[in-house]
């Protein structure tokens, strides 16, 4: 019932969400990638410090 | 999909392939062996009636394997011995029980670092190749006396 209604108000609705409003090749990604891999070197650096910590007590 | 996007998906699943591979071999290789294989068992309440542990200390091994045995007994809040001198050079392999609740067994400075639960005998070989004075610590929150519970190790030459 709720689905059918809502349905109808979609499809009367100019500002449907269309595919090209999700694209993301144009959105500009530069700041979160460098973000991303910034968390990510870090995650990666710390785990090898504690791996040579380790290996150099062995 | 984003250039970008491509990319940290890609870097994020090699890192998680990578971290369950390490996970594998880290669980199974060099001494780690799966729960309920090649685990000793003692009753805590009896863990003094065990002739290893009724006098524990530094043991000379029959073992090839290793030098000495440590035998330590992990109580609260103390461990027994308070002090012990180990060869520089040796290769030792270290046994803790404990009588009562679980307790740490870390030697500072070095690997040597564990959980000692009821119930079960821990142990760690380790190849003393430093001299020094070496503080043992308990890192398992046991009770009110937790942080007053070491030991010595001392490397001597």
């Amino acid at each position: 019932m709720t689905e059918n209604k809502n349905h109808e108000i979609h499809e009367d609705d100019s500002q449907v969400e269309t595919h090209e409003d999700h694209d993301h090749d144009s959105l500009n990604l530069k700041g979160t990638f460098l973000m991303v891999m910034a968390l990510g070197g870090t995650i990666v650096v710390g785990w090898v410090l504690a791996f040579l910590l380790f290996m150099s007590r062995m | 999909m984003h250039k970008y996007e491509k990319i940290w998906l890609s870097f994020g699943t090699v890192s998680l392939a990578v971290f369950l591979l390490i996970l594998l071999v880290s669980a199974l290789h060099g001494g780690h062996s799966p729960a309920a294989s090649g685990i000793e068992t003692i009753h805590p309440e009896h863990v003094l009636d065990d002739e290893r542990f009724a006098n524990p200390g530094l043991y000379e091994s029959d073992d090839p394997d290793y030098d000495y045995d440590l035998y330590f007994v992990a109580s609260a809040f103390r461990y027994d011995p308070a002090e012990v001198e180990i060869p520089v050079g040796s290769r030792v392999k270290v046994s803790v029980a404990t009588t009562d609740v679980i307790h740490g067994f870390q030697i500072t400075g070095t690997n040597v670092n564990f959980m000692v639960e009821p119930s079960l005998v821990s142990n760690y070989t380790y190849t003393f190749n430093h001299p020094g004075e070496y503080l043992v610590l308990c890192n398992e929150y046991c009770g009110i006396g937790h942080t007053d519970m070491t030991s010595i190790v001392k490397v001597v030459e």
